[in-house]
């Protein structure tokens, strides 16, 4: 009798029990109508189907996160010689909402927009925008936060291709922000063929065709010279194979202080470029176990979240991949130089194998003090609605709640299903926790309120660097308290086609003031900062939001 | 027809480890028929009660209002033109609800095409109306696995090995179950039956390596892989969990050459791959059939260019091709293995 029971009681736990969501769909509230386009609804080429692009930036530093959106084209306009769609500005409001920014904001539409990064490119602290096409990159400078000067003529940034993701980093510790562009394949209307006509089948059905099939093009190394100029140095990238490159992250993965980069690509091993002494990258994914699925196959890599999880200073990385594959949960190994592959154990890879995963990120959803993550996801070919594809065009959002060694899967927010791309995290709202801003291909900007019963409050840490751009990207944020360490790199790049606060979020338990803040300046350099003292730096509490800004050499 | 279930049982010997292919691949379009077999959602099939075939003797023969059909979709079956026993099996189904038999190849069918979510549902209604069955249902619990239901998958492994505790396959894919749950002990305790009782088990062997590897048990993994290895010379994965460990023991040289013959191994593969599950739902397709034959010459594997030029040679002749016969009949006058 027992052995009919056990596995009754174990399928009666496998049902999901209702929960109520930590995150609420605002924007009918707060960012009303802002849709996006990429291309047909019934997607016939690649081009349609990867999305925009999405940026959180204080643009105008008046203290509220701004929005930027990169939308696309379609194959019309671009057959009729027509721009692109704009891109846009929404400045946030008090209480997390946006308006649409005036004038002096607005960028003129061009190729057909597909992501987005920040960085102060020029050192005058003021963050810019930088934005990937299919089609040349563009650069915008960002005026005293007074508005947009485009200045791609100027930048010496690649003129035509498929850029996806972007990242800006300073790989030779000159003090200027240099950059990393993402590629993902040659794509031309007239020599592609659309769905139906080019004999790519998915599951029995006719798709568009691609990645597979069509040329894949290899990522670019530009050096900043401080101005707003890039000089190309992709020499400096050692060898590897031109992959479909989608998604990007800075990283330390060895603990030098340098600034790696990891790259999600495309049914193509995911790129680790490890930076080297003399200012070169050698590509070393398989040597660190990053490269392939557990099982040594190669995914199909979309979004990437990386974040140190347990305080070892070592980050976990986490990939979203195609449906029938499940998100891979890269975890630093005992040995150093190694990493495994642990989606099962840690409880990803079942939940996550009928979805196809984008964007993602961690978070402390509930500031209880453990990292939590989100993942966007939403099927390429709307085919996937058809019987016995064992998944679906439309998908639920997951939010993945550290549980134990593990995390326990939840929806992200009431389980409605969106085509979902693109996500960066940021506190819309100013209430310490982090709110989510996610693009909806083919549809609407939905920004996500974090509503999770929060355990802890807010510490967030805001940057000043004396040198180049002031965030001080490549920074290690360390907070102590007692014998727990947890640390954060400071970072804009949001892991697919998105650019994310460069401030950093940890969790302060209850009325916790015992507490100390390391931060490791970029280039050399150490602050301290500790709680209820403020020996150093700017604090300032808002309900469970402690915001301490800590100035380099202050 | 007596027996009909052992003889299946033998044909079913599937991996567990089936995955979805993981994006489209440039072919040609299905044949119809597979598309109009594809098309069909098996919720639509009528329903018997509860228990309605409890007292169904599976050695009692195959219910003549539905013999034809059921052989036609075994001849299709053991041609692995599995669209066919779809097309063949609904309308018997039509025709004499939830008969258990048919929902056991339909289920089965479903399951190598890798229509997992359409194996559950076929196989879930097969216990429902027949519960004295579920020691021949272990696919239920590979494709519970498959989309990612582990717990449920494992409840189910659980009532199939205390049916049939000799089925090694069903206890395979609990112990992948086990390891998905997190339960690593569990899933080598499983294992370690397994290969007792089969030590020609090479996907038991890397599943151990697997988790000895995650385990950081370096030596105990590389004495498994290599036995995994050796079973399985031409699977990529073994290569790849080998030259991992080799390189944390520092052994970079000896890991550098398996590395190589795992990228080999896997180009070949991600040739084989797509073309093997396009012809899950497009099996006579020639111009398939003839790239696969050509993609297993140029890796060398002359056993399974040989087979897949038979089957080839069927379709051919299925189709009275004769250029593609003359071909076949070219390569098979070249074969050492003749």
């Amino acid at each position: 009798m027992t052995a009919l029971l056990v596995p009754l009681l174990l399928l009666l736990l496998a049902q999901p029990a209702q929960q109520e969501p930590w995150f609420s769909d605002v924007t009918d509230e707060v960012l009303p109508g802002v849709h996006v386009t990429c291309g047909s609804v019934t997607k016939d080429w690649i081009l349609e189907v990867n999305g925009g692009g999405l940026a959180l930036v204080d643009l105008d530093r008046d203290g509220r996160l701004d929005l930027v959106v990169v939308d696309g084209s379609t194959r019309e306009r671009v057959l009729e010689g027509k721009k692109g769609l704009p891109p846009r500005v929404f400045l946030g409001r008090a209480g997390g909402s946006f308006e649409a920014a005036g004038e002096a904001w607005s960028m003129d539409g061009e190729g057909w927009g597909t992501g987005c990064a920040v960085g102060d490119v020029d050192g005058d602290g003021w963050s810019d925008l930088l934005l990937t096409q299919w089609g040349r990159v563009r650069l915008f400078h960002n005026s005293g936060g007074q508005g947009l000067e485009e200045w791609t003529g100027r930048a010496g940034l690649p003129v035509e291709g498929w850029h996806t993701s972007a990242a800006f980093l300073d790989f030779d510790s000159d003090g200027i922000l240099d950059l990393f562009l993402v590629r993902y394949l040659d794509f031309d209307f007239g020599e592609q063929k659309p769905r139906g006509e080019a004999g790519a089948t998915w599951r029995g059905q006719s798709v568009m065709a691609g990645p597979e099939g069509l040329e894949p093009r290899a990522d670019l190394l530009l050096r900043g010279l401080g101005d707003g100029r890039f000089e190309d140095c992709t020499g400096r990238l050692g060898p590897a194979s031109a992959a479909f490159g989608l998604g990007a992250v800075t990283l330390d993965v060895n603990q030098d202080g340098r600034m790696d980069l990891y790259v999600s690509n495309d049914s193509h091993p995911n790129h680790l470029w490890v930076a080297q002494e003399d200012g070169g990258f050698l590509e070393q994914a398989f040597a660190w176990g990053l490269g392939y699925g557990a099982n040594g196959r190669e995914q199909a890599g979309m979004g990437i979240a990386c974040a140190d999880l347990d305080g070892n200073r070592r980050p976990a990385l986490l990939v979203t991949n195609f449906s029938g594959e499940p998100n891979a949960l890269y975890l630093p190994a005992r040995r150093p130089g190694t990493y495994r592959e642990k989606s099962s154990r840690a409880g990803i890879a079942g939940p996550s194998l009928t979805s196809l995963g984008w964007g993602a990120g961690f978070l402390d959803a509930n500031l209880d003090g453990a990292l939590d993550a989100f993942v966007l996801n939403g099927h390429v070919y709307p085919e996937a609605d058809g019987a016995g594809s064992d998944t679906s065009y439309a998908q639920a959002d997951h939010l993945y709640v550290a549980q134990g060694e593990g995390f326990g899967v939840r929806p992200l927010t009431n389980g409605k299903r969106f085509v979902s791309r693109a996500g960066v995290l940021g506190d819309l709202d100013g209430d310490g926790d982090q709110d989510l801003v996610v693009l909806t291909l083919d549809g609407g900007v939905r920004v996500l309120r974090n509503i999770a019963p929060g355990v802890g409050r807010a510490l967030v840490v805001q940057l000043v660097a004396r040198r180049g751009d002031r965030d001080a990207p490549g920074a290690r944020v360390e907070l102590t308290i007692g014998k727990q360490r947890s640390t954060r790199l400071v970072s804009t790049c949001a892991g697919f086609q998105a650019a994310r606060p460069a401030e950093v979020h940890f969790a302060l338990p209850g009325s916790e003031k015992d507490w100390t803040l390391e931060v490791f300046w970029p280039g050399g350099g150490r602050s301290v900062v500790r709680g209820g003292k403020d020996s150093e730096g700017d604090a300032s509490q808002n309900g469970s939001r402690l915001l301490v800004r800590v100035e380099q050499g202050s | 027809m007596r027996c009909w279930f052992f003889a299946l049982m033998i044909a079913l010997s599937c991996t567990v480890s089936a995955s979805l292919p993981a994006r489209q691949t440039p072919a040609l379009e299905p044949g119809l028929q597979a598309r109009i077999a594809l098309a069909q959602s098996m919720e639509q099939l009528p329903q018997a009660g509860q228990g309605a075939w409890k007292d169904w003797d599976e050695e009692a023969g195959i219910d003549e209002r539905v013999q034809a059909q059921y052989l036609e979709a075994l001849k299709a079956w053991r041609q692995e033109d599995y669209p066919a026993v779809v097309l063949a099996l609904v309308p018997a189904l039509k025709t004499v609800p939830d008969y258990p038999a048919c929902l056991h190849l339909l289920g089965h069918a479903q399951f190598r095409m890798r229509r997992h979510e359409q194996c559950v549902l076929l196989l879930q209604r097969l216990l429902r109306v027949a519960p004295q069955l579920v020691g021949r249902t272990r696919h239920l619990g590979h494709s519970l696995g498959q989309l990612g239901r582990t717990a449920e998958a494992l409840a189910h492994y659980d009532l199939v090995l205390a049916a049939e505790p000799g089925d090694l396959q069903a206890r395979r894919g609990r112990a992948v179950a086990h390891w998905r749950a997190g339960h690593a002990e569990r899933a080598l305790a499983d294992l370690s039956k397994v290969v007792q009782s089969d030590p020609e088990q090479g996907q038991a062997w890397l599943l151990r390596a697997t988790i000895w590897y995650d385990m950081e048990e370096l030596e105990k993994a590389r004495v498994a892989v290599g036995r995994a290895r050796n079973l399985r010379p031409r699977d990529p994965e073994p290569a790849f969990l080998l030259a991992r460990i080799l390189l944390e023991l520092g052994e970079k040289e000896k890991a550098r050459t398996m590395e190589q013959i795992f990228k080999t191994l896997e180009l070949e593969r991600s040739v084989l791959r797509p073309l093997e599950g396009q012809l899950l739902i497009d099996p006579w397709n020639l111009d398939l059939l003839t790239r696969l034959v050509r993609a297993h010459q140029r890796s060398g594997d002359r056993p399974a260019a040989r087979g897949v030029l038979s089957r080839l040679g069927r379709a051919a002749k299925r189709v009275g091709n004769k250029q593609v016969l003359a071909w076949v009949a070219e390569q098979q006058e070249q074969s050492p293995f003749r």
